[in-house]
């Protein structure tokens, strides 16, 4: 069965998360759908061109990064908690050109 | 060879010298100043006929060093010219503005100038080019006369210059594109090879640097306030040295493009430097500001350089090389005496001046000769340049460019004598009677070496013009027989 | 001594003079006028030996290597004017020993004045155009320096800057001429330039005697370049007997004569010149009448026999202007420095603050009236000979309208010149100042060129013998066939007319005073010198505000905005890309969506 629709839906839905939600970590979770729609496009992809072993092991460096992403952002909101005790998008304004 | 290195970076060893002075040891600063423009003068008389320093810096680049006629009457008039302005600034006791950092900032303009004189490679003549700007836009900005106007006209002078140069950026990393070297001795032989659209492009792109230091209409505007907002010593080496180098681009770079290409060129430059003639002959005219009104007559005289150029005749061509030291010397000593007595009369408008010869009997001398070297009046020196690029603009075809730049002299007599009218002669009012002022020693020293130099080689121009001749020879464009 | 350079001793020793003075003053400045003095006499003994000199060959130097011989070239054309520097020069400096004594810097007058004598000679010796021309300058540039001598008076120093600005307009004229000249025979020696400049095309040898006439319009202050020249009388009076006079306004008549050649080949041009001649002629003397400053008087009077000379080249009578050039010159300076006496003793150029001066000043009064009655041309003295032999020429060649013209100018010529003579020093005294007899170091000179003005014309022989002698045609008479022909021609009888008429109106002129009655608008435009100073006084202001106009306009709007809209611009620019950067989160986002959309779709297309 064809699984494109899938990998098209998880990555509308996070496109939505990312763009629409203010919370932090609302936002996180429209990254997580992202990567996951990512991993799932290339493991179709991989099963779409027969070559499974090399699918494999890329799939687990893309899970790999995923994780690092997580826990590099998951620093950032905690950091942006510490100073302004809040995790809403609209007080991040100092980058304001 | 090792000549050829030290003319090069004793500007530069200078400076850092000077710089590293500590702030109170001002007439040490002058003096050291002084004495390493004095040794790059007197090291030009010394250097045989024709001298190259070749090193290679792969990918085509190369820097080449190279001394002959052209570069020679390059080097003396930059040299002499930042010989007078620190002759100049020097005083008793020296302005609490004369720092050390002053003097190191003259020495790289003069570094920069000399490099842009011996560079025989584009990129290198470049790279020079930019360094002589700099330590000017920093010495026009700090040591300044209007300290309301001085970030704008700084700040003009800068970007349009630059705006100048980095277009000749563009023509000459076209070149190295196309061609894949910036050794201006390999390029003559290649540029030919070129479709002539290109060519032609790539000159006019090219010149436009020079078209700018030259302040040809209508990129003249930062010229102006640049000279006069700032003050004397500085506007000296902006008229002496920076002025100079303008014209030597000229020279050096209209034999370097194919004559095809150039002779495109030379209708649309007749035309600017009859506009900068007659628009800056104009602004001279009717300005109350006597240092403006200068400023605008060397807009006008830059006119009669591109004049010279842009008729591609040998005649042409010479009249301007000979101007690169007629314009330096006989603008540095009008500004120079005019100078003096705007210090005493603590006023440059030409309504408040007005007798001043009594009172500044050398000046008056001196203002009256430079004056009549502005004209092309003999028996001063500005009188042969003018001739020749008279006969070179009669000699190439076109009459009534021609005639028209004749015309173009009347305006400038009209201004200069005007000038002089209002400055020197008439009564002199009431609350500036006085006795004779002498002006101090430096001063003096400076005028004096000025009016000899106008004077002697207006009577006998011979041995200047030998030298004319040979770097025109060198470039391919003979003369006379 | 070396024969074959005395022409260049004849330059370079007052060229020295001039060099040495400064530095003389500096150390010695009491000597100034007697070494001066010494100079010019020294000058003017080397220019008893140039005559013998005509037709020699000489030596020539590279001024330009490689580019220009100079040298010089001994005709009797070229050494006619030449020596009139040299020994008219002496005499006024012999004058200015008394007339100048009260001055200060004086330094500056001597070496200028010894400067002036090199250039005449330097330019008139000269072999080429290219010397000629900057000699020419030279010239100017004295003549503005001694205008404006005494620079503390406004008056004077503009006057100098009006003589150098309207003489520059003609010597840009010469200067195209010159150039075109070389353009197409490509050399500057004279004697080349007019023997192959037979072969340039109608139309430019048109151009080149256009310019050849500005040039000589400018300097010998002919219509319309006039205008200098009456001003010019602010210098000291011997440098108006000997730039304004003898010597420098000269130079336009000489080149015309020099250039005689090239202008014949341009036939439409030769009319112009006898036009310009015979109407400044008519101007000079007409102004002259009813001026009352009386070196204005004699400015005018300059300005008209200059057109007669002009006039004379122009219908072909070469030897004929520069005869007369060489009487007027003699004449001129002598009325001029008789002026020059009057006005040293009574502090005034009116005339009208004059008279009756004969019982205290007879020397001065006597040579003046030799040197008017030479202007007005009385026979036996040279003016009557020169001006009669330019009558003559006109009337040969046919030109009868500048004839008339010129007729109705020594008409009047021989009425002032009674008329000034008369109020300065007969009649009744109308000042009561002190007045005596100028010393002998001014009265002397007058002496010697009042005997000059009686007996020059008879020097008409050597003159023409040499004349032929150097290859200018002319007819070769001595006096006495000078005397015969002249009173048997029919300019003669013309001349009588004129002269008596003259002499009528100068005697009945008070009875004559209802005709200014009946054209006081004539009158009017006669005292403002027929309104060419106003014409140019209002051209200029024209010129101020034009230029005062494109500054404030174009200058300070125009050009200052674009630089400033090119700040605005690029601030303009910067502030709108400003707002891409909302510093919000979300809009960041959506870049990034955005520019992965692009490039996904950039890949898979």
């Amino acid at each position: 069965m064809n699984l494109w629709p899938f990998v098209f839906v998880l990555f509308a839905l996070g496109i939505f998360c990312l763009l629409t939600r203010r919370n932090l970590i609302k936002i996180l979770i429209g990254l997580e759908l992202l990567s996951k729609g990512a991993t799932l496009a290339l493991i179709w992809s991989g099963i779409l061109r027969n070559s499974l072993s090399y699918t494999q092991s890329l799939t687990v460096i893309a899970i790999a990064i995923e994780v690092m992403v997580v826990a590099v952002f998951l620093a950032l909101v905690y950091a942006f908690h510490e100073k302004s005790s809040s995790l809403d998008t609209d007080d991040m304004k100092r980058l304001k050109g | 060879m090792v000549e050829l290195l030290i003319l090069q970076f004793l500007p530069l060893l200078g400076a850092l010298i000077v710089l590293l002075l500590p702030r109170e040891k001002k007439e040490l600063a002058a003096v050291l100043a002084l004495l390493t423009s004095l040794a790059e003068l007197v090291l030009v008389f010394f250097l045989p006929e024709k001298l190259t320093v070749y090193l290679g810096l792969g990918l085509g680049v190369t820097m080449v060093l190279a001394f002959d006629q052209l570069t020679a009457i390059a080097l003396i008039t930059l040299s002499g010219a930042s010989v007078f302005s620190i002759l100049y600034s020097l005083r008793k006791p020296l302005g609490h503005e004369r720092t050390p950092s002053f003097y190191s900032l003259i020495l790289l303009v003069l570094f920069g100038t000399v490099g842009v004189s011996l560079a025989r490679d584009l990129i290198q003549f470049y790279v020079f080019w930019e360094t002589m700007l700099i330590p000017a836009w920093a010495l026009v900005v700090n040591w300044n006369d209007d300290p309301q106007k001085v970030r704008y006209t700084g700040l003009k002078f800068f970007i349009i210059t630059h705006i100048g140069a980095v277009l000749t950026l563009i023509s000459i990393l076209w070149i190295y594109s196309l061609l894949g070297t910036t050794n201006m001795f390999v390029l003559q032989g290649l540029l030919p090879g070129l479709p002539l659209s290109t060519l032609i492009a790539m000159a006019a792109l090219f010149f436009m640097a020079f078209i700018v230091k030259l302040a040809i209409f209508p990129f003249h505007t930062w010229l102006p306030d640049a000279y006069t907002t700032s003050s004397m010593p500085v506007t000296l080496v902006l008229v002496g040295m920076m002025t100079a180098v303008g014209i030597y681009g000229f020279a050096r770079f209209i034999p370097f493009f194919p004559r095809e290409a150039v002779s495109q060129l030379s209708l649309p430059f007749l035309i600017a430097s009859l506009v900068n003639m007659f628009y800056g002959g104009a602004m001279a005219l009717q300005e109350k500001n006597v240092k403006r009104l200068i400023a605008y007559s060397s807009m006008s005289q830059m006119g009669y350089v591109l004049f010279g150029f842009a008729t591609l005749v040998p005649l042409g061509i010479s009249g301007s090389v000979f101007n690169i030291v007629n314009q330096a010397v006989t603008k540095l000593v009008l500004f120079t005496s005019v100078g003096l007595v705007a210090e005493s009369a603590s006023t440059w408008r030409i309504d408040e001046l007005g007798g001043w010869a009594k009172r500044h009997p050398f000046a008056a001398v001196c203002a009256s000769a430079s004056m009549l070297s502005l004209l092309g009046a003999p028996p001063v020196l500005g009188f042969w340049p003018e001739f020749l690029t008279f006969s070179g603009g009669f000699s190439f075809g076109n009459y009534v460019v021609a005639s028209l730049a004749l015309v173009g002299s009347v305006l400038t007599a009209a201004y200069g004598l005007r000038l002089v009218r209002f400055v020197f002669f008439g009564p002199l009012r009431k609350e500036n009677e006085g006795p004779v002022i002498r002006p101090s020693w430096n001063a003096s020293l400076a005028l004096a070496a000025g009016l000899l130099i106008l004077i002697v080689f207006g009577i006998y121009p011979a041995p200047a013009f030998q030298l004319v001749r040979g770097a025109l020879n060198l470039l391919g464009i003979p003369i006379g027989g | 001594m070396n024969l074959q350079a005395i022409p260049l001793y004849l330059l370079l020793v007052p060229l020295a003079g001039a060099a040495i003075v400064p530095l003389l003053n500096f150390f010695a400045s009491r000597a100034v006028p007697l070494f001066s003095v010494l100079v010019g006499l020294v000058t003017a003994v080397i220019g008893f030996f140039l005559p013998g000199e005509i037709g020699a060959k000489t030596f020539s130097i590279e001024w330009l290597p490689g580019l220009l011989k100079t040298g010089f070239q001994l005709d009797t054309l070229s050494v006619v004017p030449a020596l009139i520097a040299t020994w008219i020069g002496f005499l006024t400096l012999i004058y200015s020993l008394g007339y100048m004594k009260h001055e200060e810097n004086l330094s500056r007058y001597y070496s200028l004045t010894l400067l002036f004598i090199a250039s005449m000679i330097g330019m008139s010796l000269a072999d080429n155009f290219l010397t000629l021309f900057f000699f020419w300058e030279v010239m100017g540039v004295c003549s503005y320096a001694l205008i404006g001598f005494f620079y503390k008076d406004p008056k004077a120093a503009s006057a100098g800057v009006k003589a150098f600005l309207t003489t520059r307009i003609g010597d840009i004229g010469l200067l195209a001429a010159i150039l075109t000249i070389y353009a197409f025979t490509g050399t500057f020696s004279i004697s080349q330039g007019l023997a192959e400049g037979s072969k340039i095309a109608l139309p430019f040898l048109n151009f080149i005697a256009f310019g050849f006439i500005l040039g000589a319009v400018g300097k010998s202050a002919q219509l319309p370049l006039h205008v200098w020249l009456p001003d010019a009388m602010e210098a000291p009076t011997t440098i108006s007997a000997l730039i304004h006079a003898a010597t420098m306004v000269n130079a336009g008549v000489y080149l015309l004569a020099r250039v005689y050649p090239l202008l014949s080949l341009a036939p439409s041009w030769l009319v112009v010149i006898q036009w310009i001649g015979a109407l400044t002629a008519l101007l000079g003397s007409l102004l002259a009448s009813f001026h009352n400053d009386l070196k204005r008087i004699l400015a005018y009077s300059t300005i008209s026999q200059l057109g007669y000379m002009v006039l004379a080249v122009g219908v072909g009578g070469v030897f004929a202007s520069q005869f007369h050039l060489f009487s007027h010159a003699i004449f001129k300076a002598l009325l001029f420095l008789c002026a020059g006496a009057v006005i040293h003793e009574l502090k005034t150029r009116d005339i009208r603050e004059m008279g009756g001066l004969w019982k205290f000043m007879p020397v001065t009064g006597t040579t003046f009236l030799i040197g008017a009655l030479a202007l007005m041309g009385l026979p036996v003295l040279n003016g009557f000979f020169s001006k009669d032999m330019i009558l003559e020429e006109a009337l040969l060649s046919g030109s009868w309208a500048p004839l008339v013209v010129a007729s109705l100018a020594a008409l009047l010529t021989a009425y002032y010149s009674l008329r000034t003579t008369a109020v300065v020093f007969w009649g009744k005294r109308r000042t009561s100042a002190h007045v005596k007899e100028a010393p002998a170091v001014m009265t002397g000179p007058l002496t010697v060129l009042a005997l000059g003005s009686l007996v020059s014309w008879a020097l008409v022989g050597p003159l023409t013998s040499s004349w032929i002698r150097t290859g200018l045609g002319a007819p070769q008479i001595n006096w006495l066939e000078l005397l015969k022909e002249t009173f048997s021609s029919t300019a003669f009888l013309i001349t009588v007319c004129v002269i008596v008429l003259g002499f009528l109106i100068f005697y009945y002129r008070r009875s004559l005073s209802w005709v200014k009655e009946k054209i006081p608008g004539f009158f009017k435009a006669v005292a403002v010198g027929l309104g060419f100073d106003i014409f140019y006084g209002w051209l200029s202001q024209q010129i101020y505000s034009t230029s005062g106009f494109l500054n404030s306009f174009f200058e300070e709007r125009v050009m200052e905005g674009i630089n400033k809209a090119t700040g605005k611009g690029s601030v303009a620019l910067s502030t709108s890309s400003r707002k891409m950067q909302t510093g919000d989160l979300h809009w960041n986002l959506l870049y990034i969506v955005i520019a992965l959309i692009v490039i996904l779709g950039l890949i898979l297309w």
